[in-house]
């Protein structure tokens, strides 16, 4: 279901390329970001997409709270689609998190959308000379999906029990860019 | 101390390919980095750098030719860099040559931002 509260955006017909919903190990990670690169074959935007892709996955399989256990590895659970309109792409992950995080997610994005390209690079590197190395986690991660793809995050939190809330993010990278004549 | 090779196989395309030299004080790092545990795998390249600088004290050349690294791959870059700017700042010749597509406009922003925050000199070269 919320593949569609996140799809209705614009007048483009939306159509799926995939949608994978489960534990999303190594993997997943290369099944999909192999599909990819298959799939999209101008080669700038191919590269956006698998790192747009790596990223929010890696965010559900780090940070989900529903989780498996395999071979003594915690893997998260989650959802990680990727849909298709004439002039863009749009990535879409949702996983379970704590309701305080969402909310502090929701406000990371919002700040994310807020700032400009120059901004976000100033953050990425704050936060990133800021953070130790084992803890640098979703924070960066969002800053550079949305440098990367070069639009908003939109994010969406739908109640999911106690304490618990589904986080969804969707973000959208045009296909055809003039920036990238370079 | 040893050369330190790693390589990436078609199993592991997440895993770059190392190979920092004993006697030449040449390390390169190439292909594409998002492997899980990012700090596990970097640990052991920044000690090489740091028991290179003490036993060897001879210049390190860096070659960077990744073609892609996750965010937490980053965090380990910056502290590689950072590593060698202290041997620098010790009096130790060291270059940072990064190498990139000239169709990735990503990678020279991220260039850009490292040197900015090493303040370590990184000669961008394109491929």
């Amino acid at each position: 279901m919320e593949n569609t509260s996140l799809n209705n955006v614009g007048a483009n017909v939306v159509q799926e390329v995939f949608v994978y919903e489960g534990p999303v190990s190594m993997a997943t990670l290369l099944e999909y970001g192999s599909l990819i690169r298959r799939y999209v074959e101008q080669k700038i935007l191919s590269n956006k997409l698998f790192r747009i892709f790596i990223e929010i996955a890696q965010n559900v399989a780090h940070y989900s709270e529903e989780f498996i256990i395999d071979n003594d590895k915690r893997i998260g659970v989650g959802k990680v689609s990727l849909f298709e309109a004439e002039e863009y792409f749009e990535l879409q992950s949702s996983n379970l998190v704590k309701k305080e995080d969402a909310h502090i997610l929701c406000e990371r994005c919002n700040m994310i959308n807020s700032s400009d390209n120059s901004e976000l690079r100033s953050i990425k590197r704050y936060i990133r000379s800021d953070t130790a190395v084992t803890r640098i986690g979703a924070r960066i991660g969002l800053v550079q999906i949305a440098l990367t793809a070069e639009s908003k995050v939109d994010c969406v939190i739908e109640d999911a029990g106690h304490d618990i809330s589904k986080f969804s993010i969707s973000i959208k990278t045009r296909k055809n860019n003039t920036s990238w004549n370079v | 101390m040893e050369r330190l090779i790693i390589s990436s196989t078609t199993e592991t395309p997440y895993i770059p390919n190392v190979d920092f030299n004993t006697e030449t004080g040449i390390c390169e790092i190439s292909g594409d980095s998002y492997m899980e545990d990012t700090y596990k795998f970097y640990k052991p390249l920044i000690q090489w750098l740091v028991d290179y600088y003490r036993e060897k004290k001879k210049p390190i050349t860096l070659n960077v030719k990744l073609l892609y690294f996750n965010t937490s791959t980053s965090r380990c870059i910056l502290e590689i860099l950072e590593c060698l700017k202290e041997f620098n700042r010790q009096g130790l010749d060291v270059n940072v040559n990064w190498y990139y597509d000239t169709n990735d406009p990503d990678m020279k922003n991220d260039i850009e931002d490292f040197e900015i925050e090493s303040k370590m000199i990184i000669n961008s070269i394109e491929l």
